[in-house]
């Protein structure tokens, strides 16, 4: 028996120390199309930003390989898979065979097809090395340009804010984290950015990146014919699975798009199994999958494959989409449903007079989804409650509940 | 294996545990030290009340923790042997991704220092403090026998 991993990140590594636990002799092999030991890559920004070292950003000891006997082959990026030869084979022609495969090579950041877009000093915020690269075009320009008002592209320009660049972020719809926050908490956040000194352009349209003679980006020019001056554009406009080496498999038609698992995450193919942001997540509200690319999602599939793969049974019990971020020290963490589009939902929020705001969305008398800016404390008792599907008197009765274990969760789940 | 078990209806929320949470976690481990706030220090452990039923919760150290599936940097683990949920607090960033997730509210945000704190189950001594100050036996620091897996779960998680 032979388990393959393609991917050396969250959810590569949940299967493989999975494995591990369940199966002490058989070979483990991952690859990466990366150089470096696992590390996250959530931290590339508090990297960015000086808050964290290198050596902070790997997720296991030096000696994590060879102690969980894995044999670790970085720069192998898979080229193709060949489920009849059960056979994994490197843009290196190193070909791998497999019994088990895992496909955990996670989502590439978008590149949209602007003019310009491959100017000297356009970046994108993925890996160790994108960072490292950020960082040193950090050392020769002051002005930088983020575009795209996701979590990630603000995380970026927070970092970048931090490291004394002037930062400007150009967002296409009408306000940042349009994805994860409705009105009233997205301004919220916007007033801590502008507190920190990052410019916020909203319903902007990008239409090309400049640059000069030598192929250096000077600016980023809107359809309106405006253009912000930049040294530095960051390009933050979500992301991609990395799938595309699969197109013969049938896995995936163009590549690109996320692979469909079931609750095993099993692909289609027998003996292949996909989790992280390379495979569709099984959401417990809608009941149904959906794309959802986040760290814990990650690392919990990546858990399941490996247990199914080491021959147990087991199946993912499903989340919900949810996000935590800080913005000029301030915290806010959203989840669920936040912005409900249907009938039947019942939005209520206020603002405490600290500045404090709580947002929750109820269906006959259960939280589908919130948002918490500023006290965020025991936020997971409500992420716990969206999860457990816990049915309260009525959704007002779940709003004046204080935000506590025995109100919310009650103690008959506790004993 | 050891637990901490909670038996809510023996809790009278006399809120000794919390001072003695409070004192353990204090370098000093001074009660008069922490007491006069000399010390910043804070409990891990809080005592719940909504009038009729009193519950000390803390980190319940779930088989199965959402924190460390949500833990970005690698800062909580789950100890396979002891059981315990670790924390280190040098790798953790104050992401709050574990506070989002854990379901029982036991993650504590320090927002001067930008880390969380939670029940360490007291590593420098042979039972918790909670366990060791609780005087009605509301908090016992047992041995919870490994075939009794159901009852474990039970006790731990029950999501
Ligand atoms: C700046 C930033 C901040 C983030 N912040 C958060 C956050 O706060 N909270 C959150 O939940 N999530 C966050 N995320 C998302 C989170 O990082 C991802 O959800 C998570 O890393 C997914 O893990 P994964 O293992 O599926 O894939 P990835 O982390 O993408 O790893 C994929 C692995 O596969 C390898 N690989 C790719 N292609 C190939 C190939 N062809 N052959 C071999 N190997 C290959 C890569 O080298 C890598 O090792 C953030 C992401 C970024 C970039």
């Amino acid at each position: 028996m032979a388990y393959l991993i393609l991917g050396n990140s969250a959810a590569g590594i949940a299967a493989a120390e999975r494995i591990r636990q369940i199966d002490k002799n058989n070979s483990i092999t991952i690859l990466s199309d990366e150089p470096h030991a696992a590390y996250s890559r959530c931290l590339t920004s508090y990297y960015l930003g000086g808050q964290v070292t290198e050596q902070d950003m790997y997720l296991r000891a030096n000696n994590f390989y060879q102690a969980m006997g894995i044999s670790f082959q970085p720069n192998q990026k898979a080229a193709a898979v060949n489920p009849d030869k059960k056979q994994v084979v490197t843009n290196q022609d190193n070909i791998y065979s497999y019994d088990k495969l895992l496909i955990a090579t996670g989502a590439s950041a978008n590149r949209p097809s602007l003019p310009g877009i491959e100017s000297d000093g356009v970046f994108s915020l993925r890996t160790m090395d994108d960072a490292k690269a950020i960082e040193v075009a950090c050392q020769s320009g002051r002005q930088a340009v983020v575009l795209g008002g996701g979590l990630v592209s603000l995380k970026v320009a927070a970092a970048l804010n931090q490291r004394g660049m002037n930062v400007t972020v150009l967002v296409g719809s009408n306000r940042v984290m349009s994805q994860n926050l409705g009105d009233t908490a997205a301004a919220l956040v916007e007033e801590q950015l502008a507190h920190i000194g990052i410019t916020v352009k909203k319903g902007t349209r990008p239409v090309s990146i400049e640059s000069d003679a030598d192929g250096t980006v000077t600016g980023v020019k809107l359809r309106n014919g405006d253009v912000y001056q930049a040294d530095l554009v960051i390009v933050g406009k979500g992301v991609r699975p990395n799938s595309s080496f699969l197109k013969e498999t049938g896995l995936v038609n163009g590549g690109g798009e996320p692979l469909k698992v079931n609750r095993r995450q099993e692909t289609a193919l027998q003996n292949i199994y996909a989790a992280g942001d390379v495979a569709l997540t099984y959401n417990i509200l809608d009941e149904n999958y959906s794309y959802s690319a986040i760290w814990p999602n990650a690392l919990e599939q990546g858990g399941v494959a490996g247990t199914n793969m080491a021959g147990l049974t087991r199946e993912y019990p499903g989340s919900i989409p949810m996000n935590s971020a800080s913005f000029g020290g301030v915290p806010v963490i959203a989840a669920g449903i936040t912005q409900p589009r249907a009938e039947g939902y019942t939005l209520i929020e206020e603002k405490d007079a600290k500045g404090n705001y709580r947002m929750l969305v109820l269906a006959d008398g259960r939280l589908v989804g919130f948002t918490l800016f500023g006290d965020t404390s025991r936020a997971g008792l409500y992420t716990g409650i969206i999860k457990s599907r816990k049915q309260f008197p009525s959704d007002q009765a779940l709003w004046q509940k204080p935000r506590n274990y025995l109100s919310l969760a009650g103690i008959s789940t506790y004993q | 294996m050891e637990q901490i078990l909670i038996n809510p209806d023996r809790c009278l929320s006399c809120h000794s545990c919390e001072l003695a949470c409070a004192v353990e976690h204090a370098l000093s481990k001074e009660l008069l030290a922490a007491v006069l706030g000399k010390e910043s220090t804070k409990p891990r452990i809080f005592v719940e009340t909504d009038g009729e039923t009193n519950l000390p919760l803390q980190c319940r150290h779930c088989q199965e923790p959402m924190c460390v599936n949500a833990c970005m940097t690698g800062a909580l683990a789950k100890d396979s042997t002891t059981g315990k949920v670790l924390f280190h607090q040098d790798k953790c960033v104050g992401c709050w991704m574990c506070v989002m997730t854990c379901p029982f509210g036991a993650i504590e945000q320090d927002m001067s220092q930008k880390v969380i704190s939670k029940c360490d189950r007291c590593p420098d001594r042979e039972q918790p403090a909670c366990a060791d100050a609780c005087p009605t036996g509301a908090i016992r620091y047992t041995k919870v026998a490994d075939f009794a897996h159901d009852q474990r779960k039970h006790y731990l998680t029950n999501w």
